[in-house]
Order: structure tokens, then sequence, then C-alpha cells
């Protein structure tokens, strides 16, 4: 079981990173980019993302994830990577790839990360506008999400 | 005693200040102490979680003065 988890300070080349990611007896290798938006939830312009970090909570809350979603899908293998710092609209800001050897695992086990990564990876995010900045919250459907995976 | 805070708690104090101390304070103190230096700051408990050594400690907490002390605000998430 191959386990890659990446705080990425520069931009993710989606292209690349799944190029290289591959896994021997995988039947079924699913993956997702989450993309910075250019508006906000109220409709207004979005000039930059900034994702703040801790220098070493943050990275271990994405290697947790993916040895959690690792071993619950029983994966052959799990890429995470996750930006840091400023972010412009329709750039990636996260990549999760799964590899395993029936498509139901992987497609799961990548839905799974992403609800984990949205409610416990250790980031702050700020949206900054022309109007000003704002901190973001998670949102009650990210915690009902995040909630339909627990036993 | 170094004390660092993150998220929307930097950028209104800043990323890392110096609180001079005495030996035997508590979380809790610091915790004051802050509150009248930056009272527009949000550094209630549910607003400003405690962590030393990447651990969430609780308020009772002693630290030490060579110690650094960080400030946590709830997650945004990924």
């Amino acid at each position: 079981m191959r386990i890659e988890a990446r705080l990425c300070h520069d931009p993710i080349d989606p292209g690349a990173e799944l190029t290289s990611f591959s896994s021997d007896g995988a039947g079924a290798m699913v993956s997702f980019t989450g993309i910075a938006r250019g508006t906000s939830k109220a409709g207004e312009k979005v000039t930059k993302l900034f994702l703040d970090h801790h220098p070493r909570l943050t990275p271990a809350s994405l290697d947790t994830i993916a040895s959690v979603a690792a071993k619950r899908f029983d994966l052959l293998a799990i890429l995470v990577l996750h930006r840091a710092g400023d972010v412009a609209p329709g750039e990636p800001i996260v990549l999760v790839a799964a590899a395993a050897a029936h498509r139901r695992a992987a497609f799961e086990a990548v839905d799974y990360a992403m609800d984990r990564l949205k409610t416990d990876a250790i980031f702050w995010k700020r949206e900054d506008g022309f109007g000003g900045s704002a901190w973001i919250e998670p949102t009650d459907h990210d915690r009902v999400a995040r909630a339909r995976w627990e036993d | 005693m170094k004390v660092q805070f993150y998220g929307s708690l930097g950028e209104a104090i800043g990323r890392e200040i110096e609180l001079p101390v005495e030996a035997g304070i508590t979380v809790a103190d610091i915790r004051r102490q802050l509150g009248m230096l930056y009272p527009a700051a949000k550094l209630d408990q549910d607003s400003a979680r405690p962590f030393l050594d990447d651990e969430m400690v609780g308020e009772q907490q002693a630290v030490a003065p060579e110690a650094t002390l960080s400030f946590l605000p709830p997650l945004s998430g990924g």
C-alpha cells in the first residue's frame, strides 16, 4: 500500500501527478481535483484565496487522512496533495487520487478523503476580493458530508 | 515566551509575539494577558485553542517561559 500526502507551496500539476501515480494490480484509479473559485458564496469576485497552515500539524493532518482512507477502503495507493499560501482563481487547490483492485473502493476513498479534508485538514482559508477579505468556516453541508462516514 | 497565532488570529495579532511572563504561568493567565493587550481579537476558548508542543492543552496547563504556545482558531478545513 503506497500512501503519499504532500503540502504544496507551489502550483499543483494534476496531469503530471496523475501520470506518475500508478499501482501494480490496480483495476481502478479515481481522482478528484478541487479548483479555486473566482466568486464567493455571496457572488462577489475573489481575486485570491489564501490558505494559512501550521508547519507541523497541517502536513500531519494530511498524512492522517490519507492513511485512514487507505486502510478503510483497502487501497493499493493513495495520493493527497493540498496547496498552502496564495492560490489564484482557476488553480488546483487539492488533488486526491486512489488506486484499488476495484472501482467501488477507489470512488469511495476519494469521496471520503475529500469530506475529511473539508472539515479536518488543518487550514485556515481567507477569500480576498476588491471589497476586502473574509475568513472561511466549514459549512453545515461540509459537516453533514463528514458525518455520513462515521460508524 | 513566544506566542504564535494562526488564521484570523495571526492576521489580527501577528504570526508570533514575545510575551514577558513569569515562571508558573498558566494558559488561562496568558489568555487574560493577551485579552488586555489585544481587546479586539477573538481570544475566547472557542475561538482560540491553545497548543503546546503541537498538542492541545487545557486552561490550567503551566507553560514554561522558554516554551512556544500557539493559539489556533476553528479550522476552515481544506
